[in-house]
This record gives structure tokens, C-alpha cells and sequence, in this order.
């Protein structure tokens, strides 16, 4: 398919309590830009002209319906969709540190080492817990055993996980529990110290309780770090960022101060979606 | 008042039936399993008498360390006649008891004579046996005195003294060069099919022909090697021929497996380890091939077992029928090692059960072979069998 | 160049060292790559040089073929399959016989009784087996003057071989100039055998001598080649190829039908006396309609007189065979002769039948105890019976084909024949069986290698039906055998299906144990024996290669005829597994 695109619908974004100078006077300290993308797997397009800003130690939601690209676009941001063969960014540019991470110069390693990520299913891998956290460093070449385990220790007491598992460091991960699993795996990704955390749909294989202690911890964390979290749970979103953005349709359809975007939407149909109309 | 309870047990035809065929179902099983034991038995006691004896060390290292040789045997001529005329009167006395129909008291008579006949050759049997000499070709050679040929009548056996070691030796060195090369191979292409090629119908096509190659004969296999090996790259009979042949015959199974168990891996592992910064070949090596590695070895335990039972494929690209030297003897340089035809145990059993003939003195090497052999197969399948049930229970993601 | 500097030195920039401009991650992609690509040239390899051995059988067959024409074998074999009736009279006559004492033996007769009972008509059996002694004799004559010409005809197209070789060699050497180290050998030799015809002149022969020496350690001169060339040259005119004149030498062939018919006549003369006085047999009406049978067979060999005649009359050396005769007499051929001193003839057909029978045999058994068992495994057994049957059936599937067929040589061969053999079984028509190896033990020991093959598929089959329905079954009152017969098997039948297909593969594939057990007798199983057929030796297509592979001339039509047998049974089994595949896929019972 060529580039048979759409009267740019990302003009109709209304970003509030902001004019167009104090915009780009953000967008230049921001972390992450991303201007005028168009993405597509295969012929078909999945996201339509996206602009966006986010800053640094902020928690940016993102919310929407199935398949309104939410996924899609955090996945640019650690190129992962660089995994999936017949996906490919047809336009635009995504800006980290001021840096294109689709141009050629990119490691794409150095790049993921900076931007972690946390997955919708927890995926730690079949090894003990130590050596999961480990994992990363050990890929580097860090083989210093004090280290490793100064490393281990900070990031469990990071993910509020130490108390529970300090006497079973070497047990294999696959033992623990759901929501502990989970913990692990936002621990595994501060391991490598990246500036970002982007986390897909973190909660949605969890209960209640584990998920009040997932979303406790990216409390903690934001003081650290960059936080993209994708979710599907409006409550969850409203409790945890700084920063909402609702996606319909592959489109970006309003961003804005988390309480403005819940308390007082300014698209119809953010309104609709957030009241529950439909989703 | 229970007299109407509807949910009693009562007698139907469709119970009957069922049992019935539930009875036929466990017999065919169990006929299975009986008909694979009886085989199993038989070997394994007539060939143990080969390879156990009751005195110390309790193995025949004869049988397991020396090479095949013609058997000579001694026998007392004397007993022999005695032997053959007992026989001939039995049946002497069975064609008048068939012909003749005789009374009843004669017919007694005759049949409590052929019985004591029969006990005497037993007698006599026995006493044969306790004066018989064997001796194997290296003995009988360096013997002063051969035994007396008035008293004894020497006969010979092809194949049925000495040991099998070489072919022992020979089927070693043919599972390790084939599964050298086809391990390589095959683990190789199944890590680029499944983590670097792009799914599409070209792969799908070599997929698919890799699944039918699986399936073709492995006599077709041993034609394809004899015929590219042996004749056009001129290699001749040779250790190298069989296992390139026999390389290529597990080759598809080796792929196919081993695709399988790298597929089996969740993506999550992969994409958690690049999310980490890991490069594609440290994801793959740290996290796919560990996890993936004991699936790879039940299956390429599984194609050592099929590359040391088949014989069809070294028939004619790699087995001798009878070779002295071992494979490591009298080698004047490296290549020779190669490029020499070697002894291999199933081709040796094929040789001792179709070129020989079934006596009692050809039987202990026969069921012997066979002993060693079906042991080592099926100790390599075992392990197999063992190994993938214990993974089963150990990798569940 | 500040752009550079400024990526050189940013936190994503591409750290790592290149090797031939490719990073280790490239290296390492082109490196399974290529084993990929390594892997699938070698099985596509394997496809083409089948075939790359295996066409040329179709040349050599279709020449085979001529010069069979050509050399009048041709005419000679019809002649012979005329005496081959007869022979089959003869045959025919014989079982009587044998009908007649076993007959005479069941009433109680003793053995010199039989033999008494028998001598009357014992002239006439006697008679009748001689009356093709003449046509025997002539036949051997006629027979021995056709090979006659082929042999000179194969003389010549060898010689012209060797002939046309030295001619390259001439042209080689012209060219090139050049001595290579077979040449060198064969001057020298050639050389020391000149200096052995010089007895009376010592020095020149050993000259001659050392000049060969000096030759073999590559020390040589134009002359030496030039002397090479000389050699070659007288060896080439030594070369004496007398064409065969196949039209006076055939004419001589046809120019012997007079005398055929006057022995034919003869025959008929003779055979109408004997349908003049038949053998009767008033007390035995079972003989009695045998040897009716026979004279009705005696009628109808006479009438192929007439077919005969006509077949020799319109045979003609010079009538042109079509090209795909050479592969319809290979797919149709009844025959499969090698290394015979007549016509080798390569037919399919004995070894196919002889492959399908002893399948067919095996899948006979494996079918219903394979399946059996599998339902039974999955499910009837308890769970710990399960956890032993399973592996163990597992287990069977990896003893050595080859061990197999020793067990059916060294006790299964021999228990069969006994078993057959006890009086109590004796009303089976067809026991006991005269052979130990045939395609009945190869067929039931093939079973067992088959049954873990269907077993395991089938097991899987029926473990692939969602539990849902065989819970669906149960809530609505059925039992457990209404609930196999019904749910279950249906829903597995395709995975079923494609199971036995897939046994069928592997025993029609096996080698071993057809080889050592099948009785290897290359002919057309006789199914007019009806079930007894099973017991006939048989020889199979997998068993002609592992047979007679070792024994050919590399490249001979032979060699090649084995090739294509290994190209039908590659087609057999790709067939095979593209069919289990298929029907698998066509049939799927969805999950849903």
C-alpha cells in the first residue's frame, strides 16, 4: 500500500492549558517525542499521524479500546516491533533524548538497555530468581559477584519484593506467585538502569491485591524513572499517571493532565469512553 | 419402599457389551506386550548364555573383545555313531508303529523303547558335549597336535568363534561420525528456520519436505549414499560413505525436532530478554537454546538409537562382513582411518542369520550379537524415553 | 562531521566491532544460514541423484529391448511359451497324481499298496511327460543359435567401446601433450613386454628396460609419447569388429519354423491320442473331475496352436519398438530376471506385489491390535497401567529391524512351520506350509514394528478429542463404549487414518526383515491359491536393493533398474505421507 493517508486527523488534538509556543518549548525538553507518525503491519494501517510529548519522570497512561494501537505505539518505543516481520513505520519520527531511534546509527541494543519494558503476561524466565535479575547485567558482561549481588538486592527492595523473597534468592522464578512474578519482572528491567519503563498492560493477569502492590510500586517508581503504562483499567490509569492519553481507532485523540482527561474531557468521544459508553 | 428406586444398578445388554469389548481391548493390548516380551526373553536368555558364564569375571571378555573366526570343532566320532544309529532305530520303530499299525501290546512295547532311546542320546548328548574340543582359528592354528582324526571328526564353522569388538567398535565409530555431522547440521538449520528466517511459503515448502524426507525408506537413503559416496565421489566402501549416508538419514528427524522444541519456547522469554538489551544471539543463546536443549537431546538420543539399529543404509556405503583389523590398526596415514570399510553390529547380525546356518554352534554367536546389540539400541531408546518423561514433568511453561 | 562525532558519542550509538562489514550478529545469521542452506542442497540432492542414476535405466532397457528384437530372442520366445503350456500340462497332470495318492492315503491304503494302485496308470503319466522330449531338444537348438547372435552383437558394441576409448586417448595425448600417471604406467608396462620379445638382443631389451624404469619415475620425452601414441594406435587396428549381419543370421532363426511346425504337428498327433483314451477314475469322483479339467486344458492348448503360428508369422526383426515400451515393460513386467544367460528382464511387478502382500499382511494384524490398543490405553486403562503401556509400547518401536528379522529366522519361521504342522489344525486347507521364510512371517513380524508406529499416532489422535465432548456424552447418559464408538472414534477417525497410513509407510519401507524373512522367490504371488497365498515366498522391492545393490556392475542396466526401484519407493512413501497429511488436514475436527 502506498501512501494513500487520510486528511492528517492529529490536527484535531487539543492538548490543554497549553499554547502552541509552550508546546514546542515542551516538546524540546521532553524525553520522548514523537512527531506526525503513521505506522502500519502490512497493509494495514495502525496508527494515524501521532504527535506526542512526554516528560522526564513522568507517568504517562495510555488508555483506549482493544486494539486502538495503544500497544502498538509503546512497542515503538524499544523498536519491538521490529520482531514482527510486516510491521514498519511509514512516516514520522519517534525522538528519544533527542535521538531518531529508527535511523540507521541506532543500536537497537543500547537503545532497548535504556528503554525497559514490562509485559502484559509476566514472562520471567525459567531460572532462579537471582539469575533473573542478573540476567541483564550478566548479558553485559558484568561478572563481578558483588555487584551483581548489590544489584539483585537494590533492585527487589526497589520493586518492594526483597522482604518477600530474600531467603529464596536461588529458587527458581516459576515458583513465585502471580503478582510476585510480575514484581520480578519491573525488577529484572531496573536492573540494566534505563531512563524509561514502559509497561504493557502490567496488571491485567493480576488480582486485586497483587495489582494494588504492582501500582504501589510505579508510585515509588516515578520518582526515578520515565513510565509509559498501557492500560485498559480507567481507575488504574487515574491512580497512577501524571499524564492521560486516549487512543481510538489507531488515532491519539486527547492528552492531557490525568484528572482534566477524567474530571473533564474535552473529545466526545473521550466522554463516551470514560463514562463507559463503550470500550 | 425402595422397591422403585430408579437409579439401581440393574442388568442390560449394552453392560455385557461393553465389557466384552473392553476385554477385547485389553487383550489386543496385553497380546502386544506379551508377543515384544517373548522376543525380548528369548534373545536376551539364549543370549546371555553367550555373553555371561558362572565363573569369574562372569563375562565372556572373549566374546567382547576379540575379533570374529572360524569356529573347529572335535567331536568324538564314537559317540556320534552311537548317536545316529539310536536315531535310526526310532525311526525305524515310528515308521512300523505308522505302517504296520500294530497290535496294542507290540505298539507299548515299541513306544517304551523309543523313550529309552531317547534318554540314551541324552546320555550320549551330554557326554559329546563334555568330550567335545573347540577351538577358535588363533587357537586351532597354534596348536602342536591337532586332535586325532581317526577318533574325531573335525568340522568348522564360518563366523562362529572369536568376539564381535570390531563390529562393537565399528557401530561406535559409525554413531559418533554421524551424529557429528547430522548434530551440526541439523541443529543449525532448525536455529535458523525457526529464530532467523522469515516465515513464508518458502519456508513452509522446505518444512514440508523436510517432514516427507523424514518418511522415506532408509534403504532409499543407503541407495542415495552408495550411489553419491561410494561411486561418484569415489570414497569406496568407507567409515566416511556410512556416516554422510547415515548423517543424512536423520537429518530431517534432527531438524524436525529440533525446530519443534526451539518453537515450544514462549516468545515472552525472547522478547523479555531483547527487552533487556540482550543482542539476537545472546537472547538465543542465553535464552532459547538452554531451554530448548533438552528437547534437542531426547531427540537426537532418539536419532542415535535409529542410526545404530539400521542396517539397510551401511549395507553397501560402510559395513565389511568380516574385517580382523580394528578400525585404529595398521593405519599408515590419517585419511585410511576414513576411507576404510568397517564391521558394524547389525550388519554383522544380518551376516551371521542369512549366511550361516542355525546349529548350536553358530547359535551362541548369533543370539550373542544380537544380546549386544538390541541391548545397546534399546538402552539408547530407553534413555530417550526416560529423559522425555522427565522433562515433561520438569519444563512446563 | 559534527553529526558524526555527535552519533559516535550518543547513549544509542553502535558499539560493536566489524568483521568484512558485518557485525558478529550478521556473522552468526550467515552462518545458520548457511547450514540451513546446506541442509536442504543435501535432501534436494538426495531427490536428484535418484533420479540422475536411475533415467538411464530407461535407455538401456529400450536397447535391451532392440537388440532382443533384433537378435530374434524374441522369435525364439514365442516359440517357448508354446512349450510352456505344455509344461504347465504336464504340471497339472502331476498334482492328479499326487491328488491321487494322498486320496488312496486317506482311505487307509498302505504305502506299497499306493504305490501298486498307482503303477497302473503310471504309463501314462510317463508317456505324456515325454512327449515334448523332441520339442524340448529343438528348442535348446534354436535357442542357443539366437544368443548366438546377440553375444557377437554384444562383442561389437564393446569393442566399439574400447575402440572409440583409445581414440580419445590419441586425441587427449595429441593435445595435451601430456603423460598422466595411468598412461605412464601402461607405456612402461607395454614396453617391458617389447623388451621380452627381444631375447636374441640383450642390450636392446635392456635398454628398453630401463627407459620403462625411467618412465615410471615421470622421466620421459617427446619419443615416449610419441612411442605411446604408435602403441595405442596398433592396439586400435588390432581391433577387429566384424558387423553383425543380423538379417542372413536371423533368416537363418526363422528358416527352423518348418521344422517347428512338424514337431508341433507331431505333438497334436500325439495329444489327440491321449484325449482319445483319458485316465478314468470311476471310483473317485473328485479325480474324475480332475482329470475332465485336464483334458479340457489339453483342448485349449492345442487351440493356441493357431495363435502361435500366427504370432511367428507376422514377427518380423525389423518392426520398430516404441519408446515407452522400456517403461511399461519395467511398470507391467511380470518377470524380474537377472544374470541369466537368456534375456534379463526387469519388471516391476513380482516385487511390488510381493511389497503390497507382506503390508498388507502386517497391517492385517497391526490395524486391529494397534488401534485396540490405543483405544484401550487412552481410553480404559487406569492411569497406571497407562504410565507402563505406553513407554513400553514406545520402547518396541525402537528394537532394530534387523534383530527382528533374526527372531523370525532363528524362532518365529520355525514355530510357524510347526505350528501349521500339528494334527489338530490339519482341516486348514492350506497347512501345513512347506515354507519356513515367507510372507506371512515377514508380514506378522513386520505387525509388531508397525503396531507402536499406529499405536502412538492413534493414541495421540484420540487424546486431540476435546474432553468436552466425551463429557458432552457422558451427561447425556451414554456409556463408556458408546461414548468411544460413537464421540470419540469419529472425532479421531481422520488422525486414525492417517496413522495406519503412516504404519503402512514404515512397513513398506522396511528392509531388514523382508530380507531375512519374506523367502526372497521373485515371482507374482499366485492368488488363485486364495488365502494360502499368504504362505508363498515372496520378494519385495526394499528387499531386491539390500540383495543385489552389492553384487552389480556400477552403471550396468542392472544398477540402474535398482535405482529405479528406489525412485517407486521414494514416490510410495512421499505419497503415503502426503496422503496421512492431507487427510488430517482436510478432516480436522475443530476445537471449538
Amino acid at each position: 500500500m502506498t501512501k494513500t493517508k487520510e486528511e492528517p486527523t492529529g490536527a484535531k488534538v487539543e492538548t490543554n492549558n497549553m499554547s502552541n509556543s509552550k508546546q514546542e518549548a515542551a516538546a524540546s525538553s521532553s524525553l520522548i517525542q514523537i512527531k506526525d507518525l503513521d505506522f502500519f503491519y502490512g497493509s494495514k494501517q495502525a496508527l494515524f499521524n501521532i504527535n506526542l510529548n512526554m516528560l522526564e519522570k513522568e507517568v504517562t497512561a495510555f488508555i483506549g479500546p482493544s486494539g486502538c494501537g495503544k500497544s502498538t505505539l509503546l512497542r515503538c518505543f524499544n523498536r519491538m516491533n521490529d520482531l514482527v516481520d510486516i510491521a514498519r513505520i511509514e512516516n514520522g519520527t519517534i525522538h528519544i533524548h533527542g535521538h531518531d531511534i529508527n535511523s540507521e546509527e541506532i543500536d537497537i541494543i543500547e537503545l532497548r538497555k535504556k528503554v525497559g519494558m514490562v509485559f502484559q503476561k509476566s514472562n520471567p524466565f525459567p531460572k532462579s530468581i537471582y539469575e533473573n535479575i542478573a540476567y541483564g547485567l550478566k548479558i553485559q558482561g558484568v561478572k563481578d559477584k558483588q555487584i551483581l549481588d548489590e544489584v539483585v538486592e537494590k533492585c527487589l527492595r526497589g520493586a518492594a519484593l526483597w522482604e518477600e523473597v530474600k531467603d529464596r534468592l536461588n529458587e527458581n522464578a516459576l515458583g513465585m506467585s502471580g503478582g510476585q512474578q510480575q514484581r520480578l519482572c519491573i525488577a529484572r528491567t531496573m536492573a540494566v538502569s534505563p531512563n524509561i519503563i514502559l509497561m504493557d498492560e502490567p496488571c491485567s493477569a493480576l488480582d486485586p491485591i497483587a495489582t494494588a502492590k504492582v501500582e504501589e510500586l510505579i508510585h515509588e517508581l516515578k520518582t526515578k524513572y520515565t513510565i509509559v503504562i498501557v492500560t485498559h483499567n480507567m481507575q488504574q490509569a487515574a491512580r497512577v499517571s501524571d499524564k492521560t492519553a486516549f487512543f481510538y481507532m489507531g488515532k491519539l485523540i486527547e492528552l492531557g493532565k490525568t484528572d482534566d482527561i477524567f474530571m473533564n474531557p474535552k473529545q466526545s468521544q473521550t466522554e463516551a469512553y470514560i463514562s463507559g459508553k463503550f470500550g | 419402599m425402595s422397591t422403585q428406586n430408579p437409579y439401581k444398578k440393574k442388568f442390560s445388554k449394552n453392560k455385557v457389551l461393553e465389557s466384552t469389548w473392553t476385554w477385547i481391548f485389553r487383550f489386543a493390548t496385553y497380546f502386544i506386550i506379551l508377543c515384544a516380551t517373548y522376543l525380548f526373553g528369548d534373545i536376551l536368555v539364549k543370549g546371555s548364555k553367550t555373553i555371561f558364564k558362572p565363573d569369574f569375571p562372569f563375562i565372556n571378555t572373549t566374546f567382547l573383545t576379540k575379533s570374529p573366526q572360524t569356529l573347529h570343532v572335535f567331536e568324538k566320532k564314537e559317540i556320534m555313531y552311537q548317536i545316529d544309529d539310536l536315531k535310526y532305530e526310532i525311526e525305524d520303530a515310528e515308521i512300523i508303529i505308522e505302517d504296520d499299525k500294530p497290535s496294542p501290546e507290540i505298539l507299548n512295547g515299541l513306544n517304551s523303547k523309543i523313550l529309552a532311546w531317547q534318554k540314551e542320546i541324552k546320555v550320549l548328548d551330554k557326554k559329546r558335549k563334555e568330550t567335545r574340543f573347540l577351538y577358535d582359528n588363533d587357537d586351532f592354528r597354534e596348536l602342536e597336535e591337532p586332535p586325532n582324526k581317526k577318533l574325531y571328526k573335525h568340522s568348522t564353522y564360518a563366523y562362529s568363534g572369536g568376539g564381535i569388538f570390531p563390529a562393537i567398535a565399528g557401530t561406535l565409530l559409525l554413531v559418533i561420525g554421524s551424529m557429528t555431522i547430522a548434530l551440526t547440521l541439523g541443529v543449525s538449520s532448525a536455529i535458523f528456520m525457526s529464530e532467523y528466517s522469515k516465515p513464508g511459503t518458502t519456508l513452509n515448502l522446505i518444512r514440508l519436505s523436510i517432514i516427507n524426507l523424514a518418511g522415506v525408506p532408509s534403504i532409499v537413503f543407503g541407495l542415495f549414499g552408495f550411489g553419491l559416496f561410494v561411486i561418484f565421489l569415489d570414497w569406496n566402501v568407507s567409515l566416511l560413505a556410512g556416516c554422510f549416508t547415515l548423517a543424512f538419514m536423520v537429518l530431517p528427524i534432527i531438524i524436525a525436532a529440533s525446530e519443534e522444541s526451539l518453537k515450544s519456547i514462549p516468545t515472552g522469554f525472547r522478547e523479555a530478554s531483547l527487552a533487556l538489551g540482550a543482542s539476537k544471539w545472546t537472547m538465543i543463546r542465553t535464552n532459547v537454546i538452554p531451554y530448548a536443549l533438552p528437547g534437542i537431546l531426547t531427540s537426537s538420543v532418539l536419532g542415535i538409537a535409529r542410526v545404530a539399529g539400521e542396517t539397510a543404509p551401511i549395507m553397501f556405503t560402510a559395513a565389511y562382513a568380516l574385517r580382523d583389523q580394528l578400525p585404529w590398526e595398521d593405519l599408515e596415514n590419517i585419511q585410511d582411518f576414513f576411507f576404510q570399510g568397517v564391521m558394524a553390529l547389525p550388519y554383522h547380525i544380518y551376516v551371521v542369520s542369512s549366511k550361516i546356518p542355525q546349529n548350536e554352534y553358530t547359535q551362541s554367536m548369533q543370539y550373542g550379537t544380537a544380546l549386544v546389540f538390541m541391548g545397546i539400541v534399546l538402552g539408547i531408546a530407553l534413555t530417550s524415553i526416560v529423559l522425555r518423561i522427565k522433562m515433561r514433568k520438569k519444563y512446563k511453561w | 562531521m559534527s553529526t558524526i562525532k555527535k552519533y559516535k558519542n550518543h547513549i544509542f550509538a553502535n558499539k560493536r566491532r566489524k568483521l568484512l562489514g558485518l557485525d558478529g550478529g550478521q556473522l552468526i545469521k550467515s552462518y545458520f544460514g548457511n547450514s540451513a542452506l546446506v541442509s536442504i542442497l543435501i535432501l534436494s540432492l538426495i531427490t536428484i541423484f535418484l533420479f540422475k542414476e536411475g533415467i538411464g535405466f530407461f535407455g538401456q532397457n529400450y536397447q535391451s529391448l532392440k537388440l532382443y528384437r533384433a537378435s530374434a530372442l524374441e522369435y525364439v520366445d514365442i516359440i517357448r511359451s508354446q512349450n510352456e503350456g505344455f509344461l504347465a500340462l504336464n504340471r497339472y497332470l502331476n498334482s492328479i497324481r499326487t491328488q491321487q495318492s494322498k486320496i488312496l492315503d486317506e482311505e487307509g491304503y498302505t504305502f506299497s499298496e499306493i504305490q501298486k494302485e498307482i503303477k497302473k496308470d503310471q504309463a501314462f503319466y510317463q508317456n505324456f511327460s515325454r512327449l515334448n522330449k523332441e520339442m524340448s531338444q529343438f528348442i535348446a537348438s534354436i535357442a542357443e543359435q539366437a544368443v548366438g547372435i546377440r553375444e557377437q552383437a554384444v562383442i561389437n558394441i564393446n569393442l566399439k567401446e574400447k575402440s572409440d576409448f583409445i581414440d580419445d586417448k590419441i586425441k587427449r595425448l595429441r593435445k595435451k601433450k601430456k603423460l598422466n600417471d595411468s598412461d605412464r604406467f601402461e607405456l612402461s608396462q607395454k614396453l617391458v613386454q617389447l623388451s621380452n620379445t627381444y631375447r636374441s638382443h640383450p642390450e636392446k631389451a635392456e635398454s628398453l628396460r630401463l627407459r620403462s624404469e625411467a618412465i615410471q619415475k615421470n622421466i620421459w620425452n617427446q619419443e615416449d609419447l610419441n612411442q605411446f601414441i604408435d602403441f595405442l594406435q596398433t592396439d586400435k587396428s588390432k581391433i577387429a569388429i566384424t558387423p553383425v549381419d543380423f538379417e542372413t543370421e536371423v533368416a537363418k532363426v526363422i528358416a527352423r519354423s518348418g521344422e517347428f511346425y512338424h514337431l508341433s504337428s507331431t505333438m497334436e498327433e500325439n495329444l489327440q491320442k491321449v484325449l482319445k483314451n483319458p485316465l478314468v477314475f470311476s471310483k473317485y469322483p473328485e479325480l474324475q473331475k480332475s482329470s475332465d479339467r485336464f483334458l479340457e486344458l489339453i483342448y485349449l492348448f492345442l487351440s493356441s496352436f493357431a495363435q502361435t503360428k500366427e504370432s511367428l508369422d507376422q514377427w518380423s526383426p525389423n518392426k520398430p519398438i516404441a519408446p515407452h515400451t522400456a517403461f511399461t515393460a519395467f511398470i507391467t513386467g511380470k518377470d524380474w530376471t537377472t544374470a541369466s544367460d537368456w534375456q534379463d528382464v526387469y519388471g516391476l511387478l513380482p516385487l511390488l506385489t510381493g511389497s503390497l502382500l507382506v503390508s498388507g499382511i502386517a497391517l492385517l494384524f497391526a490395524i486391529p491390535f494397534g488401534v485396540g490398543a490405543a483405544i484401550y490405553v487412552n481410553q480404559l486403562a487406569s492411569l497406571k497401567e497407562q504410565n507402563l503401556i505406553k513407554p513400553y509400547i514406545e520402547f518396541i518401536s525402537a528394537i532394530p529391524s534387523v534383530v527382528i528379522g533374526f527372531f523370525g529366522i532363528a524362532v518365529f519361521g520355525k514355530f510357524l512351520r510347526d505350528f501349521s504342522g500339528i494334527d489338530f489344525l490339519s482341516w486348514v486347507p492350506f497347512f501345513p506350509i512347506s515354507e519356513r521364510l515367507n510372507a506371512f512371517t515377514a508380514g506378522g513380524l513386520l505387525a509388531l514394528m508397525a503396531i507402536p508406529t499406529i499405536f502412538t499416532l492413534c493414541e495421540d489422535a484420540l487424546n486431540n478429542v476435546p474432553k468436552s465432548f466425551k463429557e458432552a456424552s457422558f451427561a447425556l447418559g451414554g456409556n463408556r463404549l458408546q461414548t468411544i464408538f460413537k464421540v470419540i472414534f469419529p472425532c479421531a477417525l481422520s488422525g486414525i487414518v492417517s496413522a495406519i497410513l503412516l504404519g503402512f509407510g514404515r512397513v513398506i519401507g522396511e528392509t531388514m526383515v523382508v530380507l531375512l524373512c519374506a523367502g526372497n522367490r521373485i515371482k507374482i504371488p499366485d492368488f488363485t491359491n486364495g488365502v494360502g497365498t499368504i504362505f508363498d515366498p515372496v520378494h519385495t522391492m526394499t528387499g531386491i536393493v539390500a540383495q543385489e545393490m552389492g553384487e552389480v556392475v556400477n552403471g550396468s542396466i542392472h544398477y540402474r533398474a535398482l535405482f529405479i526401484v528406489g525412485i517407486c519407493l521414494f514416490f510410495i512413501s512421499l505419497l503415503v505421507n502426503y496422503l496421512s497429511q492431507w487427510i488430517v488436514r482436510k478432516y480436522k475436527v475443530s476445537n471449538g
